[in-house]
């Protein structure tokens, strides 16, 4: 298991490197910053100026080389154009991302996982319809559209909730995780499903009822265990896809998280926090993935059992 | 299952009914109040922006947000008044010049404090201006403004007088000098991130209130020399919000009392009794641009220009881009810029002839590119004003990201929509949008009759004789269309019935909330 893990991280570091170089190229390439920064009214000599004081006139792998050894060595991510250190910005930002995005997973599991297993336990009766056109409807209704009507409803029209932003409380939470949660449920609740359907039909569950456990104990104890590691896995990275920061719904709500951050970095062309934090979340992606993957030794024997192997 | 089908649908059509319905239940809550009825004012107002303060120091960034700020945080030398069109005094009081106009002179209030208790001094002055001028790292490119270059030196003559010594004579220097002032000692002991944001404003940046990405607030200063009757608020809160959606939300549910704003919302907060807007005619000017380097089309013959300037229907622009709330301009120079001459008239719209004489030249399709928002609608109108004239046009929209180096790059378009704000010194934007050195002259316009009347002007000994010459170059630019100017934007300000006072400018970075106030029970 130990030497599996090992081998995982370090398949991990190559992996990041190659994300971050990309990324780092890439931010490169969308627009000038110097321009962004000197204004409308800077002339030609200036730009020139600013571009050499910014060391965008440095060759980008010679610029990547300082940038990671700085990373790596000084945790000094880089500043943005207006002189905020990105680490710093980084993690007063990342704080609002995570409790969105566990409370927003929380939620899911706790929606999805039961209607999940009713569905699949009611199948092909109203209730298994009712569950999967809900499902559907979650699945195919746009999250910056029900931002925005949740917006509308609840703070616009009734004055119940904030209209964006996060005050800390609970009220500000509400919303987006709603809404974040809708989306995630419902692949959740398919995805569930979809593995109890298979397991319910499994030949070892008819003998365990033949030999007379409880349906809930067949339901819960052997099904449910044998049918959670699709679910981990869309769990899984559902939960890196919100920590990568749900740009939409973060914008929408004007969450002062990661995402909303990196969105306007990029409008602003400035690439450096950007950068810095598409980097921070791939990192952090790759964990959870590697987590997840641990999980599934608990949950599958078969699984615990190759990684002893090697 | 069609029963169930049909529940669920009506469930969903119940929610988005909810949500498009009248705002009925906010509306009971507010009702306009009066301080002769009893209502106070409330201590903290909140406006919104669409993006995280950038700066708090004045010549930190150069956008609308760090203006906004640093318009409450900062006095300047001297100020324009758009409403006049005249310098003011602020901390200066009276201003001078010697005979030939190369020597100015300033003369200081003796009773101005910073915010961290320095004494406002000739010393502040003469540091502002160098400081703003030297170029020595990265910031300063930023910080520099247009008169940075023109003093040969600056002398502190006593504590409260200064005197700016000139490469050559300019008699409109004073309207270089609306100039934010720095404290020397805040920033040589602090640094300048702590010390270039420590003004003299009515109200100081407040840290301790500021939460980057979330909120940032500036308090009032209680030892201002002008006194604090006029400003009612003690702090001012802008909250940053995701984009101009999400403001104008929180217009709507009370979580924000005032917010500048876009044409596209301005159905929504009318027709919100809550709510009120201002309005007022801007200097924002969206102008058409000609790519002199085209080789589909000879940008370069003034016939050509004129010809597809004659194509295009300012009015139906006007109604359609900016529902009614712009003014079409006939001059590139701004109703409310230095000098300008509301007798200047540039083409005229005249479809037939313009078609004709695009006939003539051979143009028979043209592109044009734009950013989203008001300048894709503009493009929208100009393609179909065009159409009409028997030119086929194509629309290639350019992510605002790449904007300006798409432009100056000069390939694959023919004709482009942009916006600029038209404030500043006299030649200060003719210059930098036509001068074939200009910083916004992205066209690759040049020429030496533009050239030599502009020397015209600066070469005038009083100002008198420099507005006379440049209306003479007005004129030129209406007749030669360098570039055709469209329309000039108004400014816009939503706010809540119960909150007064500001100042709303002709542009967002030209507005000023220090007197902004709310009244509560």
């Amino acid at each position: 298991m130990l030497r599996y893990f090992v081998k995982r991280v370090l398949t991990l570091v190559p992996i990041l490197l190659v994300v971050a170089f990309l990324v780092f190229w890439l931010m490169g390439q969308t627009g000038d910053p110097a321009r962004t920064m000197a204004g409308e009214t800077a002339t030609e000599e200036q730009l020139e100026m600013m571009r050499e004081e910014l060391g965008l006139n440095t060759p980008i792998a010679v610029r990547f080389g300082r940038w990671l050894s700085d990373a790596v060595l000084r945790g000094d991510f880089g500043e943005s154009l207006y002189g905020k250190d990105c680490w710093q910005e980084f993690a007063l930002r990342f704080p609002h991302t995570l409790k969105l995005a566990i409370a927003s997973i929380l939620l899911t599991v706790v929606i999805a996982v039961p209607f999940g297993i009713i569905s699949a336990v009611k199948q092909n009766s109203w209730v298994d319809t009712l569950l999967s056109s809900t499902a559907m409807l979650g699945l195919s209704m746009p999250t910056f559209w029900m931002g925005m009507l949740l917006i509308v409803l609840f703070s616009v029209q009734l004055g119940w909730l904030p209209s964006g932003g996060d005050d800390g409380s609970i009220y500000s939470l509400l919303m987006p995780m709603f809404c974040s949660a809708v989306n995630n449920a419902a692949l959740v609740t398919r995805m569930t499903r979809s593995s109890m359907v298979d397991q319910i039909r499994a030949d070892y569950l008819r003998t365990a009822r033949a030999k007379g456990v409880s349906e809930k104990k067949v339901i819960l104890k052997h099904a449910l265990k044998n049918a959670l590691i699709p679910i981990i896995t869309t769990i899984g990275t559902q939960l890196s896809f919100l920590i990568g920061g749900t740009t939409v719904i973060e914008t929408v709500f004007s969450w002062p998280g990661v995402g909303s951050y990196t969105v306007a970095s990029i409008r602003s062309n400035d690439f450096m926090p950007a950068t810095c934090n598409v980097v921070l979340i791939s990192i952090l992606t790759a964990v959870i993935l590697l987590v997840v993957d641990m999980l599934y030794a608990f949950v599958d024997p078969r699984i615990k059992a190759r990684y002893k192997r090697g | 299952m069609k029963k169930l089908v049909a529940v669920a649908l009506l469930m969903a059509m119940v929610f988005i009914l909810c949500a498009c319905g009248a705002p009925e239940q906010k509306n009971t809550e507010n009702i306009k109040l009066s301080v002769e009825e009893g209502a106070r004012y409330a201590e903290w107002v909140y406006s919104a922006t669409p993006g995280d303060l950038e700066s708090a120091d004045p010549y930190g960034s150069t956008t609308a947000r760090t203006e906004w700020l640093t318009n409450m945080t900062f006095d300047k030398l001297i100020a324009y008044n758009e409403e006049t069109g005249e310098m003011e005094p602020e901390l200066a009081t009276k201003w001078e010049s010697n005979e030939a106009k190369d020597e100015w002179t300033f003369y200081l209030r003796n009773d101005v404090y910073f915010h961290n208790g320095d004494h406002l001094t000739a010393e502040d002055v003469k540091f502002t201006y160098l400081h703003t001028a030297n170029l020595g790292d990265k910031m300063n490119v930023v910080r520099t403004f247009a008169a940075g270059t023109y003093a040969e030196s600056v002398e502190v003559i006593d504590e409260y007088t200064v005197k700016f010594v000139l490469k050559q004579p300019r008699p409109d220097f004073p309207m270089y000098m609306d100039m934010k002032v720095y404290s020397k000692n805040a920033i040589e002991t602090l640094g300048q991130a702590e010390g270039g944001v420590i003004g003299t404003g009515p109200y100081f940046f407040d840290k301790a209130n500021t939460v980057s990405g979330q909120i940032y607030t500036v308090s009032r200063n209680e030892n201002y020399w002008r006194g604090t009757e006029n400003y009612k608020t003690k702090h001012i809160g802008f909250k940053v919000y995701g984009d101009w959606n999400g403001v104008i939300a929180a217009l709507q549910s009370g979580d924000i009392d005032f917010t500048t704003m876009q044409s596209a919302h301005y159905r929504t907060v009318k027709s919100d009794p809550n709510l009120t807007i201002d309005e007022k005619v801007g200097c924002t000017s969206y102008y058409m641009g000609y790519n002199y380097t085209s080789t589909n089309a000879d940008m370069n013959d003034p016939e050509v220009r004129i010809a597809i300037a004659q194509c295009i229907n300012k009015d139906d622009m006007v109604a359609i881009a900016w529902e009614g709330l712009a003014v079409k301009s006939d001059n590139f120079c701004a109703p409310t810029g230095l000098g300008y001459s509301a007798d200047v008239k540039s083409v005229q719209y005249n479809p037939e002839q313009g078609a004709a004489t695009l006939k003539e030249k051979g143009i028979t399709s043209l592109t044009i590119i734009y950013t989203s928002g008001a300048p894709a609608v503009a493009a929208e109108v100009i393609q179909a004003s065009l159409k009409q004239a028997g030119i086929d046009v194509t629309l290639r929209l350019v992510d605002t990201t790449n904007w300006a180096s798409f432009k100056a790059a000069r390939e694959g378009y023919d004709l482009f929509v942009d916006y600029g704000s038209y404030r500043g010194a006299l030649l200060y934007n003719f210059n930098r949008f036509i001068h074939r050195d200009g910083a916004n002259n992205y066209t690759g316009f040049a020429s030496d009759e533009y050239e030599t009347l502009q020397n015209n002007v600066s070469a005038q000994r009083n100002w008198d004789d420099m507005l006379k010459e440049f209306k003479v170059l007005q004129q030129w630019v209406a007749d030669n269309v360098p570039l055709f100017p469209l329309a000039y934007t108004n400014t816009l300000l939503g706010r809540n019935i119960n909150v007064g006072g500001g100042y709303l400018g002709s542009s967002n970075n030209g507005c000023n909330w220090s007197t902004i106030y709310k009244l509560v029970k």
